[in-house]
């Protein structure tokens, strides 16, 4: 069983240096959890922090049904990779699956039978022999699994596994761990800075930043009612359009900035939301192109085959995108007309930029 | 009749040509001032601009020779310079320079037994030709000093050093109440300086002292040893001859080492080691002047300048203390034979392959003269011992070493001999050190190293040259270099 | 005939217009860089073999040396002198460079994981080497007399075994080789540690906390991980150290001079002697050629080991 409880986790470093600032968290048996955010959110050190390499400076990590803080990482029966995979270099592929069974003392047949069975089903057995210089990178990462997992840890915990990959390799891998999650059915730990892979991965998402976890819920809930603007911005690509302003009249509540003036149905600005400064958030698939609305025009086009992104000016500060599906080819410099899909259109408090109900 | 025709001519020209320059002495009174007048005729004959002359020197001497430099250079607007080196590299620079020829030196100091390598290889100008003409003095310096300075037949060098080795005994030790009544007693004669090498040994055993024992009215508070000397490797060879007492081959280049005589030397040699401190033979002059300034020792056999280190010292324990005595001896078919090897004798040298030979050879002669040399030697900040006659009514002197010194120095001075003036010395040397080494070790008897240094030397003379090296031997032994002679 | 002079090549006049072709002209710095290398590297090494080949001893004239084959070579093997002072080099060296290891091996590793005071550690550990050997042999020298400060210290520690601790240091001619074994030790263990403390801090921290993550204990991780990792420092440390170790001059001669007898003579103070004080430069010439045969083969024994080991270890740059 290996139920994972963060309680009020921090970390702080030498003088004044916070990583992590109060995390608490509650990663269930068996789940896929995910910790994505910008490099030095703090991610890494809260995985860390459960692997054991690092302690933490207050709170606590409870693994199982024991606090595990004054065990040894080698003692909370886990399994994890690592960024850049930390083969050894100097042993055999062989030697480096089975070196979490020798450090144990694990019988030599039951070693032996246990490498050629996992060397197996991750379908390296070609490579027992060779060092892993020797290997592929899509060869070493499988190697890699195979040494964490031979031991059939409650927990894997992956830092930042597929960052070495290339873009081709990085996307069939995930499908690879997925399986592998399915599989093992063991708690996976993840951390990544890739959204991407956060969101085609995860069962749960926990959106970091400055050392606390801005947003945890499923893929689809941080991508459809993401918490707050950081959270907003962080997932979807193209980035979500973010434009500040102010709405006003509740009955027919109309968005204005600068330089637009748009009417909003009633259903999509929430109650608080009237007569202050906001900054709305629209997704590139959610601005419509067409016939009616503002005014604007184009910039750039960026054809990705199936639908094009529009990237078009409208005499605001930042430039809006939108993705289009359809046949109409748009030229650079050709005037457009555009409107929001109501449902898409999320309210930010200019303030705290939080997300308004 | 036809060649005498051919040749009277020649021979005519020959004699007319040398003879004023032969009979051609230099004005002068005195040593020096015939050397000064012999640079300055000769920087004006050749028109030298900025002359100056540049000395390879024992680096133990860089603080006494800059005021005689200068001296130098006031008198004969010569200027000196000084390259300095230990005195364990200056063998190696000047063989360097017989090769080299690169005439950056103009004179050579170092010590007698380099010469005959150096002027095998041809890097030193003999110097009959300007003595003819300059004629230094060397009277009042022993024959077999003034022996030393001559290889095969030419001078090549000029002594200013007396550095003969000398015995030195605690007088205040001997003069403890009761001591020498006792020891008269147990030996038979009343101790002081010893005849033999036997009698030093029994002197070195009886006083000979554990730390803590109370003798003759006193409690020694340290160890006092009978004997210090010379074990070290590179010492030992210059300490040896006087246990041995006589040539060390016969005239065909026979080593006499591996005879019962040699054999009873090497005993004696090592025997009287036990007396010494335990660390003696990784000792050279830095560790033994001191300790034997510290009073731990009653008796050592040294360089003669170990007196003179006793007395003034600041960190002596022994001032006034010092009864010197001639060289011990050993018997030799009825007869007492001391011997008392050159071990060092600092002296000078002129480079063939410099600018000015002749110029550098006046500086040696007025540098060694009988009254230039006599101020040198009384020079607190040097390490020139006396050697003439001369030196013992020079008051300065006097002061500076003692009279009682002088007299016995100079007393020594006659049994003084040469250390192997033959090229490859210093291998001969090696391998009567190397075996010496393996006797006080106990790891060869003296039968087994006599036969070995035998063995040794052969060696080394056959791969010198036997014929060569028997006709240097001859000539040296002729010379009187080693007081002895063939029988 | 008018065709054959047509398609003849066009030969420029004067050396400039030959060096100034593009295919001569690039070869230029390679005949300076080779030239430097014959003039600063080969040529006192044919030299050296010429002379080997000389009967010829210093204190006679160069101009009366002649060529006499390989009979210097056949003495030098045949000299005892030279095997012993060999035999004696490579246990002088192995057991300085033994001991340099270990000791520069274990204040690395314990400088690695000091958190407070590692510069100053590192600047203390490091001056030894800094000093002037001269320096170091005088020093020692002082400090080796057997009534002097070493034994001193030794003293409580020796007594209660009922061994007196007046140790011979420089005329026992065990203690006297220890005595310079020691010497070279205190001064380049500095080396080691330096290179040892890079080699730490090279390693990946990564495989460390990945063997901890699998249960290692810290001995497993030192001696399967680090260690093996620390391989090629190992192998830098005893080329380098063995290198200089086999030249040991400076202490053998400041120290004993070689001696008691020639039991501290290593094979450069052989060599010294043998040219310097005997005058054999044939002889010597010829020591020192088969010295360099024998010492290069050693010297590119290691470098050989040390390129094989950094082969496996390196890592792919851009994996997949």
């Amino acid at each position: 069983m290996a139920r994972i409880v963060l309680e009020n986790l921090v970390k702080t470093f030498g003088a004044g240096v916070t990583a992590v600032a109060g995390v608490s968290l509650d990663i269930q048996d068996g789940e896929f959890m995910i910790f994505v955010g910008p490099s030095g959110c703090g991610k890494t050190t809260t995985l860390n922090m459960i692997c054991g390499l690092e302690q933490p400076t207050s709170g606590q990590v409870i693994i199982g049904d024991r606090v595990v803080n004054d065990l040894e990482p080698g003692e909370r029966h886990l399994g994890m990779v690592f960024q850049n995979l930390a083969l050894f270099p100097h042993m055999t592929v062989f030697e480096n699956i089975a070196f979490g069974l020798r450090v144990r003392k694990v019988p030599t047949a039951d070693l032996n039978e246990r490498v050629s069975r996992i060397a197996e089903t991750f379908q390296i057995t070609h490579l027992l022999a060779k060092k892993p210089a020797q290997c592929s990178g899509g060869e070493a990462q499988r190697v890699a699994l195979a040494r964490t997992t031979i031991s059939s840890p409650d927990v894997l915990l992956l830092d930042e596994p597929l960052s070495s990959l290339d873009a081709k390799l990085r996307v069939e891998m995930r499908t690879e761990l997925k399986r592998l999650h399915e599989q093992l059915r063991s708690t996976f730990v993840y951390v990544t800075h890739d959204q991407a892979e956060a969101m085609t991965m995860a069962d749960r998402i926990a959106v970091m930043q400055g050392g606390r976890i801005q947003q945890l819920g499923t893929p689809l809930e941080i991508y459809r009612r993401p918490a707050n603007l950081f959270v907003a911005g962080f997932f979807g690509m193209p980035t979500m359009n973010l434009i500040s302003g102010r709405i006003c009249d509740s009955d027919s509540p109309r968005f204005q900035s600068e330089n637009l003036d748009l009417k909003l149905p009633a259903k999509a600005v929430p109650r608080t939301g009237t007569d202050r400064d906001v900054c709305i958030g629209v997704r590139s698939e959610h601005v419509l192109l067409g016939a009616q609305g503002a005014a604007g025009r184009v910039q750039l086009t960026e054809p990705l085959g199936d639908e094009t992104l529009v990237f078009f000016d409208y005499g605001g500060p930042s430039q809006l995108v939108a993705k289009y599906r359809g046949d109409r080819t748009f030229n650079v410099g050709e005037a457009i007309v555009f409107d929001f899909d109501p449902k898409g259109v999320l309210v930010f408090d200019a303030e705290d930029e939080t997300r308004l109900a | 009749m036809k060649q005498v025709r051919l040749l009277a001519p020649i021979a005519l020209c020959l004699a007319l040509a040398c003879t004023p320059a032969q009979a051609q002495t230099l004005p002068g009174d005195t040593v020096e001032e015939r050397a000064i007048n012999g640079a300055r005729a000769y920087v004006e004959d050749h028109q030298l601009q900025n002359p100056s002359l540049t000395i390879l020197l024992i680096s133990l001497f860089r603080n006494a020779m800059p005021a005689y430099a200068q001296q130098w250079e006031e008198l004969t607007g010569i200027k000196v310079n000084f390259i300095e080196y230990g005195y364990t590299d200056i063998p190696s620079k000047i063989m360097a320079e017989a090769i080299a020829k690169t005439g950056q030196y103009d004179v050579f100091n170092h010590f007698p037994y380099v010469v005959p390598d150096a002027a095998g290889a041809g890097v030193l100008m003999p110097l009959d030709d300007y003595t003819e003409r300059g004629r230094p003095d060397f009277s009042g310096i022993e024959p077999a000093l003034r022996a030393q300075q001559r290889y095969n037949g030419k001078q090549y060098f000029f002594l200013l050093d007396g550095d003969h080795i000398i015995l030195v005994l605690r007088k205040d030790i001997l003069d403890l109440p009761g001591a020498k009544e006792e020891f008269q007693a147990q030996h038979g004669w009343e101790p002081g300086c010893p005849e033999t090498m036997a009698q030093w040994e029994q002197l070195a055993s009886f006083f000979h002292t554990k730390k803590g024992d109370t003798r003759w009215g006193k409690t020694f508070d340290q160890d006092l040893y009978g004997a210090m000397g010379y074990r070290a490797i590179n010492f030992s060879y210059r300490h040896f001859p006087a246990y041995f007492g006589g040539l060390l081959f016969d005239q065909d280049m026979n080593p006499l080492v591996n005879t019962p005589h040699g054999v009873e030397a090497i005993r004696a040699f090592s025997s009287i080691v036990q007396y010494m401190p335990p660390d003696i033979q990784g000792w050279g002059t830095p560790q033994i002047y001191p300790f034997w300034a510290s009073g731990q020792a009653f008796s050592v056999m040294s360089f003669p300048s170990i007196v003179g280190y006793g007395n003034k010292n600041p960190q002596t324990q022994i001032v006034g203390q010092q009864l010197s005595c001639i060289v011990p001896g050993v018997m030799r078919d009825g007869q007492l034979v001391r011997r008392s090897p050159q071990a060092a004798g600092t002296g000078y040298m002129v480079n063939r392959h410099g600018k000015h030979p002749e110029l550098a050879y006046y500086f040696l002669q007025w540098f060694t003269g009988p009254q230039q040399g006599d101020v040198a030697i009384a020079d607190p900040q040097g390490f020139w011992d006396p050697m003439r006659r001369s030196n013992l009514d020079n008051p300065a002197i006097v002061e500076k070493f003692g009279s009682q010194f002088i007299e016995t120095t100079m007393a020594n001075t006659k049994y003084a001999i040469s250390l192997l003036m033959l090229e490859g010395n210093y291998e001969y040397f090696n391998v009567l050190d190397k075996n010496l080494a393996q006797v006080m070790q106990g790891n060869l008897t003296p039968e087994q190293a006599a036969a070995r240094i035998e063995r040794g030397w052969n060696s080394v003379t056959d791969d010198v040259g036997r014929d060569y090296q028997i006709e240097s031997w001859r000539n040296g032994v002729a010379s009187g270099a080693y007081l002895d002679t063939f029988q | 005939m008018v065709a054959e002079t047509e398609t003849a090549p066009r030969r420029p006049a004067g050396l400039t217009a030959w060096l100034a072709q593009e295919r001569v002209f690039r070869l230029v710095p390679f005949v300076m860089v080779e030239g430097m290398f014959l003039l600063l590297l080969a040529l006192p090494f044919v030299l050296t073999i010429y002379i080997s080949l000389l009967r010829w001893r210093a204190n006679r004239p160069f101009e009366q040396a002649y060529v006499q084959g390989f009979v210097n070579y056949a003495r030098v093997i045949g000299e005892p002198e030279f095997w012993w002072s060999l035999g004696r080099t490579f246990y002088f060296a192995g057991a300085a460079v033994t001991l340099e290891l270990v000791l520069g091996f274990s204040l690395a590793m314990l400088v690695h994981q000091a958190f407070r005071g590692r510069r100053l550690y590192i600047t203390i550990f490091l001056i030894p080497m800094m000093v002037v050997p001269v320096v170091v042999g005088y020093n020692f020298s002082m400090i080796y007399v057997d009534s002097g400060p070493l034994n001193q210290i030794l003293a409580p520690i020796l007594t209660p075994f009922g061994v007196t601790a007046r140790i011979r240091w420089l005329s026992h001619p065990i203690a006297a080789q220890w005595a310079i074994i020691l010497a070279d030790v205190w001064q380049w263990t500095s080396l080691t540690f330096l290179i040892f403390l890079s080699g730490f801090a090279a390693l990946p921290p990564e495989l460390i906390n990945a063997a901890r993550v699998m249960g290692a204990s810290r001995w497993q991780i030192f001696r399967r991980i680090q260690l093996p990792l620390l391989k090629p420092a190992i192998i830098i440390a005893v080329v380098i150290r063995t290198m200089e170790a086999l030249k040991l001059f400076d202490q053998a001669v400041l120290l004993t001079f070689g001696g008691p007898g020639d039991s501290t003579q290593t094979i450069a103070f052989f060599l010294w002697r043998q040219v310097w004080q005997f005058n054999k430069y044939g002889f010597g010439a010829a020591a020192s050629v088969l010295l360099l045969l024998l010492f290069s083969s050693l010297i590119y024994g290691g470098i050989y080991l040390l390129v094989r080991e950094r082969a496996l270890l390196q890592q792919p740059e851009g994996r997949g």
